[in-house]
């Protein structure tokens, strides 16, 4: 193979990785914009569970397999039906609105825009250290590796966490029992 | 172009600002935990991109640790809102409404 | 695929199909349908296996091994099929340096296919019996749906290629046998006994779990035969050391055999944990004739099979004390008990403990095919218990029967073919299938007592052989009991007499169960299939490792005379064979007229001998002793029940005089000290403290003013004022 060939196929690659990154960032972005928007809380969800998807796209791209799987299966199977269980037992019709005042919109568009041209004069101005990372062993079970060895103690820690936060949801959600009993 | 580190951590700044826009806008709870959960997403992006991109090898073996944190936020992200749906029934159960104009009862 | 796995995977997944089925549409397709559905499903799986093994036994193909990468051909006295299949992989394990797999797989040999063909001949049987004896139940479809579950993971279990699969379809026939014991349960005792076989057996689980952890830490989760290769020579005692150079200690491989067995002791329900089986009981009769009868409690002895040749000498010594003390045990225990399932529970536990206790011996083979012909009259046994439960009006008290031969002539008739076969009925070398089996462990016990005395070891290895042999007159003792009280002598129940009436469509299973009691040791080939068995997995593994004996290696190691090439034999040379096998004849020979003739001299008319013999003092205890079962149940519940009482009455102890104590203490203390203050607070302090309060109380009215409640206004003011320092930030940036 010629190093013409080889440089094509890069280029072939890279154009895939871009219009991947658009559609995926395309997803997310609008997704986001419609959770913002909606005034529908169900149709908020839906936009949430969108974002999610695009986001775990995009993890695709940044060669974090196992995340985007872990993102996908706990965040969009798991979180979000969690909320939409919250969004069925809390509304007594699915579609009840809240709207928020004028000035409230003004306000958080106006503090929205100015903090994300911030972020992105920030972004663009900072030179960034470059180091990528060559994923060419196994990814996932260095990914275990690094969970269960450097950061094992957090790891326990998380799951005593969630011991601790099954066990507070569950007594914060269990009905009220009468006092009289 | 190339797609490198910038473009990942622009869109992270847009979900970013879409959450707290959410956070500021929406009267029922459970949008405003939505809010909280694009915020976190958008953490996450940042947090793989940057282990991808500009802290990816040590002494040629991979580095993990930013996608390793981002499962950690995952599992934050699900405790937190296990709890605050707790919360928000337990909310729900004593106001009959989910609007949180209604949650006074700190005022000072 | 080769034909037999693919025949034997077909035979696995139509119960499965049945089950599926009717957990979807069992409930509308209603009552005899439903059972109707179930039972062509395993009669399907019924001819799959037997075409499988017909294909078997004239084998003509050849399979591609991709562990050997090459063509092998397969077939019985060839080679076993060996198709792993590379799961999930879970990075390198401490030998390789390239990724471990979790692998699965099918592994079919001789073992597979007499396992597969007596596991669907049992089911289909006792699936036609149960559309017989469920009819009436308003659960009737969900008991087939439980037992196309049963069927598909116990056929799972025995196709397994890998322990992992093994383990988990273990525990689908556990859940299984926990969903059917407690089938019936409104009744509390079914529930609680479900609840009681599944905590027992998860002790076992755990035994299970640590030594198959051991096994995954040094080799990964490998082949069936690739753990015999790697690990045959665990029957010499010596440390092994493995390709990579790590070493795998003895006493370590040890530690594995055992825990791996504790699974297996939970299953078949071995001393120590046996206390299950006779309460599983409570469960269908059906049910107890297929699962806890002939297939699931065997599948402990399978498991021993499979791990076999990994098993050290120490640890087959364990295997083979759990098996006699077993099998003494639950035989003595069954001749006091009074419900006829109970006997029959009690029988099996003994009859386990033999095929435990070939298994410890050596005795590969012995084992095994015990294992076969107990399944035909186990099952034979309870189904006739069931016709018996079934026309009495589900009574099952002993002293109720009586007589019962002239109402229910089949069940009789079978059921005393059963207790025939059970008790070693033979004459001038010829005998129903029980004899064969039993008396192959016996002379490989008599064998190895040979051989453990040639090598200079105490007599007390002398009680795996003496034991068993008593066992076998008390066996043919008790179960002679059992017919006699049924359905000899004097009606005793007059009212359940003149009602019990036998339902025809339960004599087939019985009929053709008898017949298999009768033929299944001679002519079935049970046992030259399960030597051509050993042929092939060891054939299989020498290709690999020219030395391998795994199969070969009996107890006590040193004394081994195997050689390579020779015929690998389950216990040592065939001299000591010979001396083994006449010893035993001599010792059992006529143990079957014996037992049987002093249980119908005693037993002739119902208790009218037996009852005055067992109201004198020393028998009279000790008949009380077996007929609490030995106060296993209440030995455990006490001790168990006394140690928490123990710790709660100490904690509470401590409590009560210590803690309490230091509290109340230091109350009085700062009961003093608190007058004193009390004079110093209210002129000294108070005039500061409140001076402190109004200014807090102005400074609070301030601060109040914002506080409004609102958390919106709260995040927006935040906000806002990020909002207004990054636009400072970005005007700066701007301008630079």
């Amino acid at each position: 193979m010629t190093t013409a060939n080889i440089l094509a196929i890069a280029d072939q690659q890279q154009a895939v990785a871009a219009v991947l990154f658009y559609i995926f960032a395309g997803i997310s972005a609008i997704s986001a914009l419609g959770v913002v928007i909606s005034r529908n809380i169900v149709r908020t969800a839906v936009f949430l569970l969108f974002t999610l998807v695009g986001v775990a796209g995009l993890y695709f791209l940044l060669n974090a397999e196992f995340l985007a799987a872990v993102q996908l299966v706990v965040y969009a199977g798991g979180t979000l039906i969690l909320i939409i269980f919250g969004v069925m037992l809390t509304s007594k019709s699915p579609f009840s609105r809240f709207e928020p005042k004028a000035v409230e919109v003004v306000i958080a568009i106006s503090v929205a825009s100015v903090i994300f041209f911030a972020l992105v004069l920030a972004i663009t101005r900072t030179k960034f250290a470059v180091n990528p990372t060559d994923f060419t062993a196994y990814p996932i079970d260095k990914l275990g590796q690094t969970l269960l060895g450097d950061f094992l103690v957090p790891f326990e820690i998380v799951s005593v966490l969630l011991l601790v936060v099954m066990i507070g949801a569950a007594y914060l959600a269990k009905g009220r029992r009468r006092e009289a009993d | 172009m190339e797609i490198g580190l910038t473009h990942f951590l622009i869109l992270a700044a847009f979900l970013f600002v879409c959450g707290i826009a959410s956070i500021m806008l929406k009267r029922n709870a459970i949008g405003i935990l939505m809010g909280v959960e694009l915020i976190l997403n958008a953490a996450n992006v940042n947090l793989v991109a940057f282990n991808r991109f500009s802290y990816g090898t040590i002494n040629g073996q991979p580095v993990l640790a930013g996608q390793v944190f981002a499962i950690f936020v995952i599992v934050l992200a699900a405790a937190e809102a296990a709890v605050a749906l707790a919360i928000f029934l337990n909310f729900y159960n004593n106001f009959a409404t989910i609007d949180v104009e209604r949650a006074q009862n700190l005022k000072g | 695929m080769p034909t037999p796995a693919l025949l034997l995977l077909i035979a696995t997944l139509l119960p499965l199909a049945s089950f599926t089925i009717l957990l979807f549409i069992g409930k509308r397709m209603g009552t005899p349908l439903a059972g109707v559905l179930a039972t062509l499903a395993i009669g399907g799986s019924f001819v799959c296996s037997m075409i499988a093994l017909m294909v078997w036994l004239n084998p003509s193909g050849q399979y591609f091994d991709p562990s050997r990468q090459t063509m092998i051909e397969w077939g019985a006295n060839k080679n076993p099929i060996n198709l792993p299949y590379q799961w999930v992989p879970i990075g390198p394990g401490i030998q390789q340096d390239h990724p471990n797999f979790m692998d699965v797989g099918i592994y079919v040999d001789s073992l597979t296919i007499v396992m597969f063909s007596m596991i669907t001949l049992v089911a289909t049987l006792v699936h036609i019996f149960s559309i017989g004896y469920m009819r009436e139940d308003p659960r009737f479809p969900r008991f087939f749906t439980y037992l196309g579950l049963f069927c598909f993971s116990m056929l799972g279990l025995v196709i397994g290629g890998t322990l992992l699969q093994l383990f988990i379809f273990w525990e689908l026939v556990g859940l299984c046998s926990y969903l059917l014991i407690g089938f019936w349960y409104e009744k509390k005792s079914a529930s609680n006994a479900a609840i009681k076989a599944f905590i027992t057996n998860r002790v076992g689980d755990f035994g299970f779990l640590i030594g198959f952890g051991i096994l995954f830490y040094h080799l990964g989760n490998v082949t069936l035969p690739k753990m015999w290769m790697l690990l045959g020579d665990a029957g010499f005692g010596h440390d092994i050391t493995l390709a990579s150079g790590v070493i795998f200690p003895a006493g370590l491989l040890t530690v594995m055999g055992v825990g791996l067995f504790f699974g297996a002791v939970g299953k078949s329900a071995q001393f120590p944990l046996h206390v299950w089986l006779p309460d599983a009981m409570e469960g269908p009769t059906p049910v107890s004739a297929l699962i806890h009868a002939a297939t699931m409690v065997a599948a402990g002895v399978y498991l021993v099979g499979r791990i076999f040749p990994i098993l050290t000498p120490g640890a087959k010594l364990f295997v083979a004390i759990t098996g006699v003390t077993t099998l003494t045990m639950a035989a003595l225990i069954a001749l006091a008990q009074t419900d006829i399932k109970k006997v029959l529970a009690y029988s099996t536990l003994s009859q386990l403990g033999y095929m435990i206790l070939a298994m410890g011996l050596g005795s590969w083979i012995g084992g095994l095919f015990h294992l076969i012909t107990h399944a035909f009259f186990k099952a034979l046994l309870f189904l006739g218990s069931g016709s018996v439960i079934h026309a009495a009006h589900h009574e099952q008290e002993l002293p109720q029967y009586g007589g019962l031969i002239r109402k229910i002539p089949v069940t009789g008739i079978t059921f005393g073919v059963a207790v025939l076969a059970i008790a070693g009925f033979s004459i001038a070398g010829w005998g129903f299938s029980g004899f064969y089996s039993k008396d192959m462990i016996l002379a490989h016990a008599g064998a190895f007592g040979y051989l453990a005395e040639s090598s200079g070891k105490s007599s007390a290895y002398w009680l795996f052989f003496y034991l068993p042999t008593i066992i076998a007159y008390v066996t043919a003792f008790y179960m002679t009991r059992c017919w006699m009280l049924t359905f000899a002598g004097k009606p005793r129940n007059q009212h359940l007499y003149d009602h019990a009436r036998e339902a025809p469509i339960m004599w087939a299973p019985l009929v053709a169960l008898a017949v298999l009691s009768v033929i299944g040791g001679k002519y079935l080939g049970v046992s030259e299939l399960l030597q051509s068995g050993i042929r092939e997995s060891t054939q299989y593994c020498r290709a690999v490792v020219p030395k391998f004996d795994g199969f070969g290696t009996a107890w006590p190691a040193e004394a081994t005379t195997t050689t390579e090439g020779a015929e690998p034999t389950a216990a040592a040379s065939s001299d000591i064979m010979e001396k083994g096998h006449e010893l035993m004849h001599h010792c059992v020979g006529w143990a079957w007229l014996v037992g049987i003739g002093l249980g119908v001299i005693i037993y002739w008319n119902g208790y009218s001998i037996a009852g005055p013999l067992t109201k004198f003092p020393p028998v009279n205890y000790v008949r009380i002793w077996l007929y609490r079962r030995m106060y296993f149940d209440e030995l455990y519940f006490s001790v168990f029940v006394a140690i928490v009482m123990a710790l709660s009455w100490l904690s509470a102890t401590f409590d009560k005089y210590i803690i309490d104590g230091i509290v109340n203490g230091v109350g009085g203390l700062v009961k003093r000290t608190a007058f004193l203050a009390g004079w110093n607070d209210r002129y000294v302090v108070d005039g500061a403290v409140n001076g402190v309060a109004t200014l807090s109380q102005e400074l609070g009215a301030a601060v109040r003013a914002p506080q409004t409640g609102r958390i919106r206004m709260y995040v927006t003011v935040l906000m806002v004022a990020i909002g207004l320092g990054l636009a400072g930030a970005i005007i700066v940036t701007l301008s630079r």
